[in-house]
């Protein structure tokens, strides 16, 4: 279908998608720069799995498959579940981890027990709520669209109006709080945010790759810049990018198999990102383990000169030692002795400096 | 003469950067020696070195003549306190057990006989009372007492301790330095991590002074000199060149 | 009621909280959320290979990816470019999300459903039945879990000790000869081979429950290792059994009860334990300032009862202003203190009797002994 490079010849539900996806992927990427430097990367994770329960709840009440519907519903699952792991961490020694592990599949487990039941039930519509496992983009509607950029745009807004509350919260969590801000804004702001935004992807991404799309992009991100503004838009944007790009790959895959556009936006995601921490030219590792080979070569290599230009002088006797260094004029034989020249004095320093950057 | 600890040109590094530069340490059977330096300066990776916790990048470690590897069983190590959970399931009495552990090797369990010298061990720090506690319920300073009857059930030759005074009341204090004394009066060898430079002349015999490189070592009355002390907190030693050996 | 089902419920529940319990104590529990999903690339890319989905080979090969994963997540974080959590998500969901998109395109026609594996479905293991010479052995899945329990068990007996050390100080075993990193990858092979084959019975989201709840729970109350292994296989057992009778009672998925109940015995727990169950805690809590306020005011009336303004500080209509205590409180506390005969009343200004001055030095004697 080469009419599908331009976006003019796009079918308008691929459009309608794409834009949908681009701004899921956009805000998710944004806020998760947030949460991953608060070492909460997971907490979407939990969230997201969190959320099944309510979703059920608010359908068998409701009789009614509408997404808003449904996220009313996984957004006080999400809550309530968010409230109980603080309550852990609290309450108990259980490790934060722990309790998000229990809480993630907890909830998912009474999620399915009220899924199995709706079947059981003759919930004929059970087949909705199972796509909301993986999601199932192809199926958005124009008003699931609108919903997503309204939803975007509100936490968009939010978030830079509170920038620099919230980034002196993630970044020096004491200090904000000496200075007499609310702790508990910051983190029920983040807390809020995040379900929201781990709501409206669930229906698209679907809720076991809900939190690549909050932590991937920011750790690409990450490796691309070390400023924090500049980190959370790069992540917006990665997010975007592999959000259309996904949707895109998957309804032209979908020709020949029916490709998924959760998993392939994830999966151009998470690659993109170990991509990017391998080669980053920054930070990336291959770069950097270079480096530190080389670094630490030199260190080997040149040791014997390196201990004669901390403890020498020696006496020439032991200039067996140091005949290379000697032909190479880092090292002379004065007056019985052997010691460093100028020259060997550099190379040392210079070994040493190829560690300071 | 055979050193207790015979560090030879020592350098490791964490990625490009230097924590230790070419240290040479000699350190003599009997003696207590208090390792000293600003934060940062390998105090810690010193040690860790040393008990093969960390790979260095040149340089070799000798107990009495032999590899680490031959004589771990003569070697006793207290790491730090807050390098565990202390919220661990476990008892002061299984703490203490855990160091006989190196002896008793793979699979094999403890017997009567480890259960008295866990017993012994902990009655020298005055903690048998507390033998059944979990160890989430201690102070700081008995935490410390348990960790040094850990290393005391190892009886071990030479004995390493990273900062064994951090978070301990004022009495655990002097009632570690009382034992580490009676260890050194029994001809074992102390090492210790220490960061309080008022009290080395009172707790130790030895001292190293240590920033990156080696600045000083040696018993404290000769070695822990205002000039050595100097070079050693300067802020960059690896940088500047100037030592002076007889300061 | 099926006897068959409960066994592997029970089995599985065991088996997954074992290995659970130093998972929990190593703090890497959200590793299993990584392992559970990544052994189905495992299992995707060993059937690509072998084209049979009852070949052992696929087991193998799960688990190997299971310790894959682990590797991968670690190496990101020596790097320290991302932090463990990160680097679990985003290796988790990479290798996940290809093993969906196989799974998708490649097998359509291939019993191998997504949905099945995320959520497992117990109510079908008694069909894949196990036969010899024409003898019904009972379910295929009663036989594995039963091996992986022996083999959990058996290696954790075996390497009690080193496997305690090691997860209590991973520097000590290290110095006493017992290779921390050895002790690691042994025991995330033996998760991950669990955590492969439970996940056919309950799926792979319903096994972080199994493996993480019970310890969690058991931890609320234990002070031994010991302790807390037994506690965790008898919370497991507890949860796979009502969760089992619930689901039959309710008709509804067994994995799905099983691990609601072990949140719900989770938050059972959390709320009466006696060690630092919420509710003894609060009652606890009240005594303690209850005490402390006692010891307070003693300390406040002795400070005063010479000086000059002990009319004013001492009144005992005002003094809740002195003490910054609400009115009612203040009350309780000079009740409880006349009632004990510590204080008495010379007529508004409050006096310490004798008692009252020997409980005193008790409580400055003590405090300067517990004052760390």
């Amino acid at each position: 279908m080469p009419e599908l490079w331009l976006v003019t010849n796009w079918p308008y539900t691929l459009r309608v998608v794409t834009i949908g996806t681009m701004f899921l992927g956009f805000i998710a990427g944004f806020l998760g720069t947030f949460i991953v430097l608060r070492k909460q990367a997971l907490v979407g994770d939990a969230l997201s799995h969190a959320a099944l329960p309510g979703v059920v709840i608010a359908f068998m009440v409701t009789q009614v498959r509408d997404l808003p519907v449904l996220l009313i519903g996984a957004t006080i699952a999400s809550v309530v579940a968010m409230v109980l792991l603080n309550a852990i961490k609290r309450r108990t020694t259980v490790k934060f981890d722990a309790g998000m592990a229990l809480i993630l599949s907890g909830f998912f487990g009474l999620g399915q027990v009220l899924m199995s039941h709706l079947q059981k039930t003759g919930g004929a519509s059970q087949a909705g709520l199972s796509t909301f496992i993986f999601g199932q983009a192809a199926n958005m509607v124009r008003a699931d669209v609108v919903l997503i950029i309204a939803v975007s745009l509100v936490i968009f807004l939010v978030l830079v109006l509170f920038w620099k509350e919230l980034k002196l919260y993630v970044f020096d969590e004491p200090f904000y709080r000496s200075v007499g801000l609310s702790e508990r804004a910051a983190s029920g702001l983040l807390t809020i945010t995040v379900v929201l935004v781990v709501v409206i992807g669930i229906r698209t991404i679907g809720v076991v790759l809900m939190s690549a799309l909050l932590i991937a992009p920011s750790v690409a991100s990450r490796q691309l810049s070390n400023r924090f503004m500049v980190n959370a838009l790069l992540a917006g944007v990665i997010g975007a990018g592999a959000g259309a790009f996904g949707t895109y790959l998957s309804y032209v895959g979908s020709d020949r198999a029916s490709l998924p556009t959760g998993p392939v936006v994830v999966m151009l995601l998470s690659g993109f990102v170990l991509f990017t921490m391998f080669f980053s030219w920054r930070h990336g590792i291959v770069k950097h383990r270079v480096s530190v080979a080389y670094y630490k070569r030199r260190i080997i290599k040149y040791k014997r000169l390196i201990h004669l230009y901390e403890h020498g002088p020696f006496s020439a006797d032991e200039r067996g030692q140091y005949s290379q260094f000697i032909d190479q004029r880092f090292a002379t034989i004065k007056a019985g002795q052997v010691e460093m020249t100028d020259k060997g004095k550099q190379k040392v320093r210079d070994i040493i400096e190829g560690g300071r950057q | 003469m055979e050193y207790a600890l015979h560090v030879e040109d020592l350098t490791v590094a964490y990625d490009k950067q230097p924590v230790l530069w070419d240290v040479d340490l000699d350190v003599p059977q009997g003696v207590l020696l208090g390792i000293v330096g600003p934060n940062g300066a390998g105090k810690t990776t010193l040690i860790k070195a040393a008990l093969g916790l960390v790979k260095p990048l040149t340089g070799s470690v000798l107990f009495a003549g032999e590899t680490y590897k031959k004589v771990h069983k003569r070697i006793a190590y207290v790491p730090q306190k807050g390098s565990v959970d202390w919220d661990f399931p476990t008892t002061v009495f299984d703490v203490v057990m855990m160091g006989r552990y190196g002896h008793l090797g793979w699979i094999k369990r403890p017997g009567k006989k480890e259960r008295d010298a866990v017993v012994k061990a902990l009655d020298k720090v005055d903690m048998l009372a507390y033998k059944n506690r979990q160890i989430s319920e201690l102070s700081g300073g008995q935490q410390q007492r348990v960790f040094l009857a850990r290393a005391l059930v190892q009886d071990a030759d030479i004995y390493f301790m990273d900062e064994p005074f951090q978070g301990v009341d004022v009495k655990t204090e002097k009632a570690i330095v009382t034992l580490l004394k009676a260890l050194k009066n029994e001809g074992k060898t102390v090492i210790v991590v220490h960061h309080d430079l008022n009290t080395v002349p009172a707790y130790f015999d030895w001292v190293a002074l240590l920033n990156i490189k080696l600045v000083a070592v040696g018993p404290v009355g000769e070695t822990f000199t205002e000039g050595n002390i100097r070079n050693a907190y300067q802020t960059d030693t690896l940088m500047s060149h100037e030592r002076d050996h007889d300061a | 009621m099926n006897v068959e089902i409960l066994a592997v419920a029970v089995l599985t529940a065991l088996a997954t909280s074992l290995v659970g319990v130093f998972l929990v104590l190593r703090r890497l529990s959200m590793l299993t959320d990584a392992i559970s999903h990544t052994i189905l690339l495992g299992i995707v890319l060993a059937f690509m290979v072998v084209a049979d989905l009852t070949s052992p080979f696929l087991l193998v090969a799960a688990t190997l990816m299971g310790v894959v994963t682990v590797f991968l997540i670690e190496a990101l974080i020596q790097t320290r470019r991302v932090k463990e959590d990160a680097a679990i998500g985003v290796v988790f969901t990479f290798l996940f999300s290809i093993a969906v998109i196989i799974v998708t395109t490649q097998f359509r026609n291939v019993h191998l459903d997504i949905d099945m594996v995320l959520l497992g479905n117990l109510e079908f293991v008694i069909f894949d039945r196990v036969m010899l010479f024409d003898r019904d052995l009972g379910p295929a899945s009663l036989w594995v879990m039963a091996v992986v329990l022996a083999i959990n068990v058996g290696l954790l007996s075996v390497f009690y000790k080193e496997i305690k050390l090691s997860t209590f100080d991973p520097a000590l075993a290290s110095v006493l000869g017992f290779s921390a990193v050895l002790m690691h990858y042994g025991l995330m092979t033996i998760v991950s081979l669990t955590a492969v084959a439970a996940f056919n019975a309950v799926g792979a989201i319903l096994v972080i429950a199994l493996m993480i709840g019970p310890p969690i729970t058991a931890l609320l109350f234990t002070k031994t290792l010991f302790h807390t292994i037994v506690l965790t296989l008898a919370i497991a057992t507890f949860n796979s059994v009502v969760g089992y009778a619930l689901a039959w009672g309710l008709d509804v998925t067994i994995s799905g009860t099983i691990a609601t109940m072990t949140m719900a015995s989770f938050f059972s727990a959390m709320l009466l334990s006696p060690k630092r169950g919420l509710l003894f805690e609060a009652f606890r809590t009240k005594k303690q300032r209850e005490h402390i306020a006692l010891a307070g005011l003693l300390v406040h009336v002795e400070n005063h009862a010479e000086s000059e303004d002990a009319a004013i500080e001492l009144n005992a209509n005002t003094l809740h202003e002195h003490m910054n205590w609400s009115r009612a409180f203040c009350e309780k506390i000079v009740q409880r203190a006349t009632a004990q005969h510590y204080i008495r009343l010379e007529g508004n200004i409050i006096k310490l009797t004798e008692t009252g001055h020997a409980f005193y030095r008790t409580v400055v004697s003590d405090s300067r002994g517990t004052i760390r």
